[in-house]
């Protein structure tokens, strides 16, 4: 399996790039080639992060005492100061990691699950004609899976398309294909924050939401009426350290976006990015989201990961507890 | 609860076999029956200042002149002290070479002549210029920034605009010495580019000079003494002192002597610390977490890793001297005796 850790352009050529997958530390950097090259963040001379380093003619070179590595296999290539006569041998060498670029994506495999070129996740959907691309990250205080859950129940609160109001009125019932659940939900365009109830009986655009737990992935697709796709995105959600996770997404947008919008909305809309995914997540709203298509993610068909056990802390029932015995003779 | 996956390599090596003997814990070694330079001596007046030796606190004042060195605040006995003061709430101290030493291990084996020499140091501390000390803060084990002095071809790529140099030099040769209670690292470039800050500090127009460092390792106290000659250019003789406070923080209070190097070298010099501690700082804190409780995965070493080896190896043998209760300087231990011909002063 590829699991998605950066997107492409937060790798620059000549420069570093850490990221995380859990609590295993990475550095991202391209080689000579341009190819990407993900090794453990961890020089394994004295343990300092590699991501400290410098990239020096493709090869990167730790910011402690110079040790230098070859990004395709991690063999250390240089020590400073050693003489022209002096080996390094072949046992000097950072962790290197299988990895691969696809779609604006960066990958790593998985051990043990077979990833192949077929499985890359994070693609816009086949046959979509799109015209123009963003892009972005950003690190919420919220954990890879809660993230995932709260975007099947209210991804309102999760990110906005400008023009758009994005309604908790499921369209039927989750849908699941593969590991992935979708959920279709109501969206209208407006400009205002909450708009008039009737207007949800008029809505035309529809938001599809599809949650891929075992990649960590969520793609979007913003549908008019007659389904076809305005919009779609990828999010990535990394899990990261503490309880936090990292979002790497891009957005696709149709050449007909906008079209089917009022004037007013489309001349407003226009302006700027359309679509953000919110670098900080407002806790009061998550608290308050409801659950809804995400009981799925814990039902029979999910992942083991999926149903790893959230903490749970046991309140003891009002009926349970001891009062003075309610009798006949109290009576 | 965040899900665990386990990446998969680029390259199929075999595990390397991981031995007993090659963990290295720093944050499980804290050494006793040393003293340890708590603070400058002019920092201690008669409001208290608050120092710690590993675990333990120290309420550092004077007392009509007389440096004390307490468990208590003065004023303020109202609980039980700890055996490091048999009780009394009063450590065994005394002031050397402009520092104030403070005992940390059993007091009855206190004994001043285990202070080590500082042979460019004014024994009585007297004359000792304000702008030669400072006092710098390492986010890391004391023992992770003692390896880091140790190992100073570092300081071509951390330091570079200071010392200047990416590693280029004709030779870099290191060898060492050691003794159940020191270790002493030379280390002799020739061939390097002169460094930035004696060129623009000290007047030294050479392209190339000379280096040759020597550092004085004190296993118990971290103090280390540092004699680094530069040629063409000027001896900075220096004291630092990585005194634990608990395991993942040290204090370095700074000592420089470069009476003979010229204005405004002499005095900026030191003022350099601000600027290469930061640097070390940025290594050794993210060093720190991952040496707390690593699974056994030795670190990789170089030729020029000998000196670092060998503290290790003495550090983990009088730790382990010490966890039988074996607190004792062996006869080999010449913690008073004269330094100078060890630090290359005569030559």
């Amino acid at each position: 399996m590829w699991f998605p850790v950066a997107g492409s352009e937060q790798v620059k050529a000549g420069e570093v790039y850490a990221a995380q997958v859990g609590d295993q530390e990475l550095v991202l950097f391209r080689n000579g080639g341009g190819d990407i090259c993900v090794l453990e963040d961890r020089c394994p001379h004295r343990r300092v992060p590699l991501s400290l380093g410098k990239v020096i003619d493709g090869q990167l070179r730790c910011a402690y005492h110079g040790w230098t590595f070859d990004g395709k296999d991690g063999h250390c290539v240089a020590i400073p100061n050693l003489d022209d006569a002096e080996h390094i041998p072949a046992s000097l060498c950072a962790t290197a990691f299988r990895t691969a670029e696809f779609a604006g994506f960066i990958y790593v495999a998985v051990a043990g699950e077979g990833a192949g070129d077929e499985e890359f996740p994070c693609y816009p959907p086949a046959g979509f004609h799109y015209e123009k691309i963003d892009s972005g990250c950003a690190v919420v205080s919220v954990s890879s899976q809660e993230y995932l859950a709260a975007m099947l129940d209210g991804p309102h609160i999760l990110l906005a398309i400008r023009g758009i109001n994005i309604s908790d009125f499921y369209i039927g019932d989750v849908t699941r294909e593969g590991g992935c659940l979708s959920v279709d939900r109501t969206a209208i365009w407006t400009l205002k924050a909450k708009p008039h109830e009737k207007l949800w009986g008029l809505s035309t655009l529809a938001l599809r939401t599809q949650v891929c737990p075992d990649q960590s992935v969520v793609r979007l697709q913003l549908l008019d009426a007659g389904e076809e796709i305005l919009l779609a995105a990828v999010i990535a959600v990394v899990p990261g350290k503490r309880g936090t996770s990292q979002l790497h997404w891009r957005c696709y947008y149709s050449p007909n976006y906008l079209r089917s919008a009022p004037r007013g909305v489309r001349l407003r809309a226009a302006r700027g990015a359309p679509f953000d995914v919110f670098a900080a997540v407002n806790g009061q709203r998550l608290a308050d989201l409801m659950a809804g298509p995400s009981v799925e993610l814990t039902v029979s068909g999910s992942t083991e990961a999926d149903s790893a056990p959230a903490e749970r802390i046991v309140l003891s029932d009002v009926s349970e507890v001891e009062t003075s015995p309610t009798t006949e003779e109290n009576l | 609860m965040q899900r665990q996956l386990i990446l998969e390599p680029a390259v199929d090596r075999p595990q390397r076999k991981a031995h007993a003997q090659d963990a290295w814990l720093p944050m499980e070694i804290e050494l006793r029956d040393t003293w340890f330079p708590l603070a400058h001596s002019n920092h201690v007046g008669e409001t208290p200042v608050r120092r710690a030796m590993h675990r333990q606190t120290a309420y550092l004042w004077r007392d009509r002149g007389q440096a004390m060195a307490t468990e208590f605040l003065p004023g303020q006995r109202s609980k039980a002290f700890s055996p490091f003061t048999a009780g009394t709430g009063y450590y065994p101290c005394c002031e050397y070479f402009g520092y104030l030493w403070v005992w940390y291990g059993n007091p009855e084996h206190a004994d001043e002549a285990l202070i080590p020499d500082i042979p460019f140091l004014p024994r009585d501390g007297v004359g000792i210029p304000n702008y030669m000390r400072t006092s710098v803060r390492f986010d890391g084990n004391a023992l992770l920034s003692v390896e880091n002095l140790l190992d100073l071809t570092h300081a071509d790529f951390l330091h570079g605009e200071v010392i200047g140099g990416e590693g280029e030099a004709e030779s870099d040769e290191i060898s060492f010495d050691h003794t159940s209670e020191t270790l002493t690292r030379v280390r002799h470039v020739v061939g390097k580019p002169v460094s930035p800050v004696m060129r623009w500090l000290g007047g030294v127009r050479a392209k190339y000079q000379e280096f040759r460092s020597t550092l004085h390792v004190h296993l118990r106290s971290n103090v280390c003494i540092s004699y680094p000659r530069f040629r063409p250019g000027f001896d900075i003789p220096n004291i630092q002192t990585f005194v634990p406070s608990g395991p993942y923080r040290s204090r370095v209070d700074q000592i420089f002597s470069l009476g003979d190097a010229p204005t405004p070298f002499r005095q900026l010099m030191p003022r350099m610390a601000y600027v290469v501690g930061p640097q070390d700082n940025a290594v050794v804190r993210p060093q720190n977490p991952r040496y707390r409780a690593a699974p056994l995965r030795p670190d990789q070493h170089s030729r020029f890793d000998a000196p670092g080896v060998r503290y290790r190896y003495l550090m983990k043998k009088l730790w382990q001297r010490q966890q039988t209760g074996d607190y004792r300087y062996l006869p080999d231990a010449k913690d008073a005796s004269d330094v100078r011909s060890l630090l290359g002063m005569d030559g």
